[in-house]
């Protein structure tokens, strides 16, 4: 059947879409894609290089040439590399280590391991960077009780490439604790029981059975680790200390002022063309890897006990040690922000200084709550726009994989840009009336910041909606409409129920990297409609006091609060299923 | 076989044009939903906007605390301020970028670097207030774009429980040219902000060369060289902790921020006097260009600059009102803030004309 599937329908379709010509939902369907995808994804950003690199009637490499003269600027490019490679070795092992404990090997305590090793889903970017300075930092608590015990201590030991790399790594775990974590509870039991059975030893079957598996979306889950890496900003900016910086903080800086917007530009040319390259590679590596599980009749996964009574406490030791740094700003960030500016400042906890009252503060403030509520309008209308146009465009790459395949890649293109620098070019652009908006000027209207949230998330969006849409089991599509259901049919009951929990999973995600958005939203956002980010901003920039401290780490809490009851909700929709 | 093919193929069409249809709707309905949720987002502040006692104010001399006063004090006085903090950097991007469609009715707080920016770039519109005759001479824009409303000076300061005055530095130059002061100071690495943009400016201009890389000798680029290299880089919102943890005791500051910090922290502060004079800076207000709500912005700067609000502007958040009715009641806690630090000779055309390509330079080929 399978066989035949594959001879045949491929034609059919293609026939349709040639001899059907009057198709006209479909053309609509596609013009209003393709509107979208020129007026947002390609003009904007092709009319900013015009306009930077256009000087004067000729085309100028004047922007070049100060950066490749500029030590500093190829430093940081070098940086960017190295973290962005590292990040694949280190995030890796990281993650599959911690998938393998939480839902592969019997390890005890598996669902406060699994608790705390997702907690960076719960607050992401800056947010995450400042909890694990709050700890390592050179004012952070281990570091003061480290100077305390041993005063020959380097108080700076967390600042340069070690610090950042730490906090990326840890940070970039998330997708493998969702998405990895999914592939292995899709994993055939009895292929590892056979496995056994032949004698194989858990290191072989691990290698042989359970890392092939994962493989596809390994490769997937790389690619985004390579690209965080990539465009670090909040790690390097806060511990890179002045040995390690990277690019994208730079090219923050110059997409900022007007005056230098050509260096951002080529900046991100560089980050953009390595990204294509990267993507390239990783298309090449997945069309040679695509396993499919062989089993129809798939048996749960049961937790592999770890025979080796060393090894089991190796892992142990080491998944509890992982627990740890984890769980530790989660639990002192909830702690401080209990507690008073000088408790912060000293890095000391003591009964007495604990109150309600920085809570009490900000909720007595009027109108303390708006910025939260338009965050959450903002992310949750990006997050529900973006999957809906998504899945239109996914479902006409699953039907007609070729013919699209140019609007695939145009739609990857806010992953080859820095956002900052997507912002600006919508800014450039849109700050007139132009004839693909209906003559309406974008700037200063609330639906910029929108239209550029929605941007920013299409590339993570399509290409773990695409994962999920190429998992569907033809067999399944192929049997329902055997039976005589309708493709629209066989769409809503068979193919959009199977991948639902994805649905969910990438919308929980995108919400939550949006909710606390800095760079974007602060170039973008509308003063009567002012989001989170900058209210963030200014309860921490250059005018604000000692109190800021204290009030980032409420703000820091709510967030955290904010984004696990996403998760949570999204969670639950998805078991429900 | 053939015919039902056929039959499957056109079911097959209908189905993804229902599909698709659906799909379509589903986006429009989407879409459509936005829309009337922008709507209602910005419904009632446009429906107060045109009840026109509403402005939108930008600035950057607004935290919380002062935003919070400014509020309450105005709508007592028949204003409703929309108010907006933005750091000295990113606000002229930010007004030139929305000049188109401006969203702002004023803008206050800049210096006149920035307002001369903004000017050239056509984002504002003159007037003259009531007050502005109070002003000393030469400190509003002579063709009437922009007016003052407080004078602040640049300069270091420093920890006065590691450094006393005759210990501490004397001006910018002994950082470096110095010794003992190798990694005792603290330099933003943010140069968007106003205040170092400003501390630069004060150290580049002595080396004016017109034959020079934007106007400063090898000499000057070398003496910020040598800056960066003794100095501590970091972050801006860890260079007053750093001071009052004693890792780096000096810093640059404006010296309006200068009591508030020291209440704040419970530290005392010393204020370098170099000899040569500091960066003075006068902060001014403006009308927007393209105001839908010019009556109301003019009245709202007639009241807001005049001597009786700044003197309660200074009273409250100790900054040294232009105004020359409102200077002498300012509190006595301010006094120090004045004496001995005076003005630079500084020529602000040449700092205007050159400010960002410095900023850039040293970006690129300085910081390290």
């Amino acid at each position: 059947m399978i066989l035949s599937k594959k001879l045949n329908p491929p034609k059919e379709k293609l026939q349709t879409f040639s001899v059907k010509k009057i198709n006209i939902p479909l053309i609509l369907t596609v013009s209003l894609l393709c509107w979208f995808i020129f007026t947002f994804l390609v003009y904007p950003n092709i009319n900013l290089l015009f306009e930077t690199f256009w000087v004067d009637g000729a085309f100028s490499t004047a922007a070049f040439t100060r950066l490749l003269s500029s030590e500093r600027a190829m430093r940081s490019l070098r940086n960017s590399f190295l973290l962005a490679f590292s990040m694949i070795v280190t995030t890796n092992i990281l993650g599959v280590f911690c998938v393998l404990v939480t839902d592969y090997f019997q390890v005890k305590g598996a669902k406060w391991l699994r608790l705390a090793y997702m907690s960076p889903l719960a607050y992401s970017g800056i947010a995450f960077v400042g909890a694990f300075n709050f700890i390592y930092g050179s004012n952070g608590i281990l570091t003061r009780l480290l100077v305390g015990a041993f005063p020959n201590f380097e108080p700076t030991w967390f600042t340069g490439f070690g610090g950042v790399l730490f906090i990326t790594t840890f940070a970039g775990t998330t997708n493998h604790m969702i998405f990895l974590r999914n592939a292995i509870k899709g994993l055939d039991f009895q292929t590892i029981e056979a496995a056994k059975s032949m004698g194989a030893t858990p290191w072989n079957i691990l290698r042989k059975v359970v890392l092939p598996v994962l493989k596809p979306n390994l490769t997937a889950i790389t690619v985004l680790v390579f690209l965080t890496g990539l465009s670090a900003t909040s790690a390097p900016m806060i511990v890179g200390g002045q040995d390690f910086q990277t690019i994208n903080p730079l090219i923050i800086t110059f997409a900022r002022n007007i005056n230098t917007r050509d260096l951002a530009a080529a900046l991100s040319l560089v980050l953009g063309l390595s990204t294509i390259i990267v993507l390239a590679i990783s298309k090449k590596i997945e069309a040679g890897t695509n396993y499919l599980s062989v089993s129809k009749v798939k048996m749960v996964l049961e937790k592999q006990t770890i025979g080796n009574p060393i090894a089991n406490i190796i892992i142990h030791i080491l998944a509890y040690l992982l627990f740890a740094i984890y769980a530790l700003p989660v639990i002192f960030i909830l702690l401080f922000s209990f507690s008073d500016a000088y408790s912060i400042s000293t890095g000391s906890l003591s009964w007495s200084r604990l109150s309600l009252d920085n809570y009490l503060m900000l909720f007595r403030q009027t109108g303390a709550f708006r910025p939260y509520l338009i965050s959450i309008i903002y992310s949750g209308l990006a997050a529900l726009i973006v999957v809906a146009i998504v899945l239109v465009v996914t479902r006409l790459l699953h039907r007609y994989k070729k013919r699209f395949i140019l609007m695939e890649y145009l739609m990857m293109i806010p992953w080859f840009l820095p956002a900052t620098l997507i912002a600006v070019a919508l800014m450039v652009t849109y700050d007139r009336p132009s004839i693909f908006i209906g003559n309406q000027v974008l700037i200063g209207t609330q639906s910029l910041l929108l239209i550029a949230y929605v941007i920013v998330l299409i590339p993570f969006t399509l290409r773990m909606l695409k994962a999920a849409f190429f998992t569907v089991d033809d067999a399944l599509e192929e049997a329902s409409k055997s039976m005589g259901a309708s493709n629209f049919r066989t769409f809503f009951k068979v193919v959009l129920p199977t991948i639902f929990p994805a649905i969910i999973a990438v919308s929980a995600l995108n919400f939550n990297s949006q909710i606390a958005d800095f760079d974007l939203t602060l170039m973008l956002f509308h003063p009567f409609t002012e989001p989170l980010g900058p209210v963030i901003m200014s309860a921490t920039g250059e005018a604000a006091g000692i109190e800021a401290r204290t009030m980032l780490l409420v703000y820091t809490v709510i967030l955290m609060v904010i984004s696990s009851i996403v998760l949570w909700l999204a969670n639950g929709r998805v078991q429900r299923r | 076989m053939k015919f039902t093919t056929i039959k499957k193929l056109g079911l097959a069409v209908a189905a993804f044009g229902l599909t698709t249809v659906l799909g379509a709707c589903g986006n429009e309905a989407e879409a459509e939903n936005t829309q009337a949720s922008q709507n209602e987002i910005t419904a009632p502040e446009e429906t107060t906007a045109n009840d026109s006692r509403s402005l939108v104010i930008y600035s950057n001399a607004l935290n919380d605390a002062r935003s919070a006063w400014l509020e309450d004090i105005a709508r007592d006085a028949g204003f409703e301020l929309s108010l907006l903090a933005i750091g000295g950097g990113d606000l002229p991007n930010r007004l030139i970028t929305e000049r188109n469609n401006p969203i702002a009715d004023v803008v206050f707080g800049l210096n006149h670097v920035a307002f001369e920016t903004l000017k050239a770039n056509d984002v504002l519109s003159p007037f003259t207030p009531v007050w502005a005759d109070e002003i000393p001479n030469g400190w509003n824009d002579p063709e009437g774009y922009y007016h003052a409303l407080t004078q602040l000076a640049i300069t270091l300061v420093y920890n006065k429980a590691v450094l006393d005055e005759t210990t501490a530095p004397t001006d910018w130059t002994d950082l470096w040219e110095r010794e003992e002061f190798r990694g005792q100071y603290f330099i933003n690495n943010n140069l968007g902000g106003a205040t170092i943009r400003m501390a630069m400016a004060s150290i580049l201009v002595r080396y004016r060369d017109d034959n020079g890389i934007y106007g400063v000798s090898e000499e000057g680029w070398n003496a910020m060289r040598s800056f960066f290299e003794h100095g501590i880089v970091g972050s801006q919102d860890e260079f007053f902790q750093s001071l009052v943890d004693e890792v780096t005791p000096i810093v640059t500051l404006w010296t309006g921020g200068i009591i508030q910090r020291e209440e704040e922290f419970g530290v005392n502060v010393g204020i370098v006097t170099p000899e040569i004079g500091a960066p003075f800076i006068i902060e001014s207000i403006s009308i927007v260009n393209g105001t839908q709500n010019r009556e109301l912005a003019e009245e709202f700067i007639n009241w807001f600059g005049s001597a009786e609000i700044q003197t309660k502007w200074s009273q409250e958040f100790y900054q040294v009102p232009a105004n020359s009715i409102a200077r002498p009641n300012a509190p006595e806690a301010m006094e120090r803030l004045l004496d001995g630090v005076f003005p630079q000779d500084i020529d602000w055309e040449f700092v205007t004309e050159n400010i960002d390509n410095w900023m850039t330079k040293i970006e690129l080929d300085i910081m390290p």
